[in-house]
């Protein structure tokens, strides 16, 4: 069953368009990442999928259905503009919102201390938000969009302001989420991150979907192929190799980039044949070339 | 009540009644004030013994010794004549000096110096005055050989018993009466004006702190508006609670009649009509405003608005059920403290009770949609404030 279905959803603010005839299908159990500028419309479709603002037009159903009051208890969410009580103390929160999530008191306490035994604060129970560091917040946000143990995950730019600590614990606790089965979708500009992270892309310009699909197949259909070559010796002319689509001289080194859809081993056994090769990389263009690339050039 | 509604009311309410502004309002304002009353009594009990000086310059050879006899508000000191009395004014010997010229019994006037400027409402001037006028009745009837009898009659014409009429029976009005009817309405108003404010702060520190949309994503906004004030409501009722239970050990204790239990009835309905009108008008404010001092300026402006009939207290004293006093009565904003003074001071009619009442709880259904539409999209708003026109269209919208 898809979790997540978005048909042909549009939302204009005044005049602006913010989301533009969106349409996304969400399958169980994978990490999905919405990548794009600030601005594309990632958080305005996360928060109509979260129902916090009602689309103009269009459709989406979260676990086959609209979204009710028992289909929220399933989603876990962190938004974008996200903060806690700053004077409440840790537990109270948790508990709190626990209780707000259908739990019942005893289940509320109960995972509230698993989980702060999980991100290392069981100590911190009792401490006023405001007595905690950044990342503890963040962990403490977390947990509350984790306590009732949802199918469904959405973070909306969840490594903005961590540190590179808090990121790989971040990154753990989205893998460990998978791992028991859970479908994960997140917002992110940082492509690294997304790259490392998803099993699935959507980029996102300007309110339009622009790229969906799995990430390997978007890196495919999208990357150049691109060779980093470094002879022994003096370059020769390496123009005329008919697979070759362009080549860039640096010294003894170049970088080639092939004609699509031709083997990187058939290109070493060609070059082989022209000299000795001390260094033959192949550097697949990144998701971030990718997203850079479809932003400012369309595809 | 929807058990989220519900979640929200319970921590709202604990988490409220356990501030500090919350204890010193409901313990310590009413000390206070039971101080501010009993205290200057007391004062002026104790330096009444240290009497200051009045000389009199007595041309009649009459007033003098009968002032001595009568008039214990001050030390009656004798003077010469008004050059004397002014130099002892002027060395601070004597603190004022009258003098009562030799025709003063013919024609009724006398002069009265002082450094200090006198209120002629002061209880020592009014005795001054009234002796002095006491002093020419008798001496005019006395002239006219009117009996003794007859005179003190002159004097003191009339007794009049001050009775309420109520449904409870006949009342005779005792002073806690009018502080307590003047006492009730305000410290009900204030505790309005407390439960709106805790409300008005929540809805800013949520979006200051930015929880809200993490409360949104599980909890529809009209659910957690409505625990808000259902749960503040419930501070506002624990805390008149207290004030009356309070009131009713010391009027029990002094034997002062209370309040009829239907009176009582209808003002605790108009206190929580009232409660929900006001804490819906704050909901409004807190939605719109994007800073804590932001709502400060527009919550004091209400406050203001509430306070007028407060203000109209010693008008609505004189005749509570005047069509001026009737029509305000009416008016959304002035129903709920207007109708508890009118009720609270007259047999109001049944028919300005109604319509009041319909009048007031139309406006709380129509505050309370506006309120939360406004609250939906407002509390998700950062920045810039949204104008008039724009909060109109949400509404409508």
């Amino acid at each position: 069953m898809n979790v997540i279905e978005i048909t042909n959803v549009t939302k204009k603010y005044n005049d602006r368009v913010a989301v533009n005839n969106f349409s996304f299908t969400a399958e169980s159990g994978k990490i999905y990442g919405f990548l794009g500028p600030n601005g594309a419309g990632k958080t305005t479709t996360i928060r109509m999928i979260m129902g916090i603002i009602a689309p103009d037009s269009g459709d989406i159903k979260v676990f086959g259905k609209k979204l009710s009051e028992q289909s929220k208890k399933r989603i876990g969410y962190i938004p974008e503009e996200r903060g806690l009580y700053r004077k409440y103390k840790v537990s109270d929160i948790l508990l709190y919102f626990g209780k707000l999530k259908g739990l019942s008191s005893e289940e509320a306490r109960k995972n509230t201390f698993i989980w702060l035994d999980k991100v290392g604060l069981k100590d911190r129970a009792n401490s006023k938000v405001e007595e905690l560091s950044k990342g503890m917040q963040q962990n403490i946000q977390l947990i509350v969009s984790l306590i009732n143990n949802p199918d469904l995950v959405i973070l909306d730019e969840p490594f903005v302001g961590l540190d590179p600590i808090n990121t790989r614990n971040m990154k753990e606790i989205i893998y460990s989420l998978k791992e028991s089965g859970k479908t994960i979708i997140f917002s992110t500009h940082q492509m690294n991150e997304a790259e490392r992270l998803c099993d699935h892309i959507l980029l996102i310009n300007k309110g339009k979907k622009v790229i969906d699909g799995p990430i390997e197949e978007v890196k495919k259909k999208y990357s150049k192929n691109f060779v980093s070559v470094e002879f022994r010796d003096k370059i020769m002319n390496l123009e005329d190799i008919d697979i070759i689509e362009n080549v860039y001289y640096e010294g003894n080194k170049a970088e080639i980039e092939l004609r699509r859809n031709i083997n990187y081993n058939d290109l070493l056994k060609v070059l082989l044949q022209r000299g000795d090769i001390s260094k033959y990389e192949i550097s697949e263009s990144s998701l971030e070339s990718i997203f850079v690339e479809v932003v400012t050039n369309g595809v | 009540m929807a058990s989220k509604i519900r979640i929200v009311a319970i921590t709202e309410f604990l988490t409220n009644v356990k501030r500090k502004e919350f204890i010193i309002l409901t313990f310590l304002l009413p000390l206070i004030l039971v101080m501010s009353m009993v205290i200057p009594v007391f004062f002026m009990q104790t330096i009444s013994h240290e009497k200051e000086t009045l000389g009199v310059v007595d041309e009649t050879g009459i007033v003098l010794p009968i002032l001595k006899e009568r008039y214990t508000d001050y030390v009656i000191e004798e003077i010469v004549n008004a050059d004397e009395a002014r130099r002892l004014l002027d060395n601070n010997s004597i603190s004022s000096y009258i003098i009562i010229p030799r025709d003063f019994l013919k024609i009724g006037r006398a002069s009265y110096y002082s450094k200090v400027q006198l209120s002629s409402f002061s209880s020592a001037n009014m005795n001054l005055e009234r002796i002095l006028s006491d002093i020419i009745i008798e001496s005019l009837l006395e002239d006219k050989g009117v009996s003794k009898e007859t005179i003190n009659k002159v004097k003191n014409p009339i007794t009049m018993e001050r009775i309420t009429v109520t449904k409870k029976g006949d009342e005779i009005e005792t002073p806690f009466s009018f502080v307590g009817n003047y006492l009730l309405p305000l410290f009900l108003f204030m505790s309005i004006m407390n439960a709106g404010g805790y409300l008005l702060n929540g809805i800013i520190e949520e979006k200051e702190n930015k929880v809200v949309e993490v409360l949104l994503s599980t909890i529809s906004p009209t659910e957690l508006l409505s625990g808000k004030i259902v749960g503040l409501g419930g501070l506002g009722i624990l805390q008149v609670g207290i004030w009356i239970t309070g009131v009713v050990i010391i009027t029990s204790f002094l034997k002062i009649p209370l309040v009829s239990l239907e009176k009582g009835i209808l003002i605790m309905i108009l206190f929580i009509l009232g409660y929900l009108f006001y804490s819906s008008i704050f909901a409004m404010i807190g939605s719109i405003s994007t800073s804590t001092r932001d709502s400060q300026q527009i919550s004091a402006l209400v406050s203001f608005i509430v306070f007028i009939p407060l203000l109209l207290f010693f008008g609505i004293v004189q005749n509570p059920n005047m069509t001026f006093i009737r029509l305000l009565g009416m008016i959304p904003p002035f129903i709920p403290t207007i109708m508890i003074m009118r009720i609270l001071l007259s047999e109001v009619s049944l028919i300005d009770i109604i319509i009041s009442m319909i009048i007031l709880s139309l406006s709380v259904i129509i505050s309370a949609k506006a309120a939360s539409k406004i609250f939906k999209i407002g509390i998700l708003m950062h920045g810039q404030k949204p104008s008039f026109n724009e909060v109109l269209r949400w509404v409508r919208g």
